[in-house]
């Protein structure tokens, strides 16, 4: 037996099973990536996103970007967008259900604020003009819970209300309210 | 927390609601013997020259839905500056064919033969519906003005739509699936009825002389093959009619809007209708 070994037994034998669990537990993971599920159909798009959690504040704080063909037949058109999004894991201080990571993780049910900006670009083939650029602004409020039922891997679903702003060319400005369900699925690290 | 996300959401909601200045006026009885041929009636300000009009119509299978389901595209319309129509019609069963056609002629008709109080062009009035409303929008465009589906309204009957954007519109109702909707819709199964199959199809009527057409349908629609707006535009191409399909990679029957969630595609119907009615400013 070598040494080391035996100062982890002795130190498992000496403390108190609150203590030992407290010491094999894992450290959270800080980082994310992940992928929005719903955008890969067919690979004609895709949406990504980053999240770094701060811990001590309960909050994470993530970037995203998408792009996609939105557009066939008689036109062609791309859509691509950026966003923003805040994270608040209120009940981040337990382990969550369905998780391997610890307590303290940005697992389990979040609240959270988005931003988003996108542009989409069309083309009608048929008479070869360029429609335009449309923009559109969107804020969302939505509510989720993450699972990391594996190693880093992790799987969110939210639900979100919101609001977008479309800024279309010859039009005038318009805005409506949306409902979105989210769905990612990436790695923590 | 609670009030930093609350703050947040108020600037949200703050920067992204806009000001309208579409008049909506509800409830209009195009047919006082039907309770449900009503529509709302939606106008930009008013302009010196009389406006191009789109009747709006909903979908839900022939049997459910409302006027109320479409309302946000209807005032998009008059917002581009469009009078918009936002139309109900009967549902099956009293809706089963050829009624449900029946009505939305009859509110062509109305609209056309109130042009002068209504402010707008009767010579410029366009039709955009999605799923059933796709299909009735369809029929508007081609089979107005023939014997299978003229209406007995005092309107009487009228010529055809002059411009028609039909979203997943089913052009050949023996193509769709033989489910309830349909077969209630058309009054009885493809082997029983095959010549209301036709009758109920817009297909069935394509002509010289039909309007320009644009077909939107999602490329993964399982109930409304996009083979059903490709095939109907090649038969409108056959006859020199002005067309064109706009295809949403990925879009289901149930998710026109596209994945992302944006209504450009109605950006893009107002693009053609423009084009096609010579604009709604």
């Amino acid at each position: 037996m070598s040494d080391a070994l035996g100062l982890v037994i002795a130190a498992a034998v000496s403390a108190s099973p609150d203590a030992l669990e407290a010491r094999l537990q894992p450290e959270p993971l800080y980082n994310a990536i992940s992928i929005a599920v719903p955008t890969v159909d067919g690979f004609r798009g895709i949406g990504v996103g980053y999240e770094r959690w701060m811990p001590g504040r309960e909050l994470s704080i993530s970037v995203s970007a998408h792009g996609r063909e939105s557009a066939s037949g008689d036109y062609t058109g791309v859509t691509g967008g950026v966003g923003a999004e805040l994270r608040w894991y209120w009940r981040s201080d337990r382990k969550a259900w369905l998780s391997r990571q610890p307590a303290g993780s940005m697992a389990g049910w979040f609240a959270a604020a988005r931003v988003d900006v996108a542009i989409a670009a069309t083309h009608d083939r048929v008479s070869d003009d360029w429609l335009g650029t449309a923009v559109e602004l969107g804020g969302t409020v939505s509510l989720g819970y993450r699972i990391a039922p594996w190693r880093g891997l992790e799987i969110t679903p939210s639900f979100g209300l919101g609001r977008r702003r479309e800024f279309a060319p010859g039009l005038p400005d318009w805005s409506r309210g949306t409902l979105s369900l989210g769905l990612t699925a990436g790695w923590m690290f | 927390m609670p009030g930093f996300s609350f703050s947040l959401l108020g600037l949200c909601t703050g920067v992204l609601t806009g000001c309208s200045d579409v008049v909506v006026e509800s409830d209009v009885s195009y047919d006082p013997r039907f309770a449900a041929a009503k529509l709302d009636i939606y106008s930009p300000p008013a302009g010196d020259v009389a406006r191009p009009a789109v009747l709006v119509i909903h979908g839900g299978g022939w049997k459910q839905g409302s006027r109320a389901d479409i309302a946000d595209h209807a005032r998009r319309f008059a917002e581009a500056g469009y009078v918009a129509f936002n139309v109900d019609y009967r549902l099956t069963p009293s809706g089963q064919f050829p009624n449900a056609v029946q009505d939305c002629v009859c509110a062509l008709a109305y609209v056309r033969a109130n042009a002068a109080e209504l402010g707008i062009d009767p010579d410029r009035v366009a039709t955009y519906g999605y799923s059933a409303g796709g299909h009735l929008a369809s029929m508007l465009g081609v089979a107005a003005g023939q014997d299978a589906v003229a209406p007995d309204c005092e309107w009487g009957d009228t010529g055809p739509a002059n411009a028609v954007v039909s979203g997943a519109g089913p052009q050949d109702m023996g193509m769709l699936p033989e489910v309830d909707a349909v077969v209630d819709f058309v009054g009885g199964t493809r082997a029983a009825v095959p010549e209301l199959y036709a009758a109920a199809s817009p297909i069935s009527y394509v002509a010289e002389g039909a309007p320009p057409t644009l077909f939107i349908t999602g490329d993964a629609d399982w109930f409304v093959d996009i083979e059903q707006s490709r095939m109907m535009q090649r038969a409108l191409d056959a006859v020199g009619v002005e067309t064109r399909l706009l295809s949403i990679p990925g879009g289901g029957h149930l998710l026109n809007r596209g994945p992302s969630g944006t209504s450009w595609d109605i950006e893009l119907s107002i693009d053609f209708l423009d084009r096609n009615l010579g604009g709604g400013q």
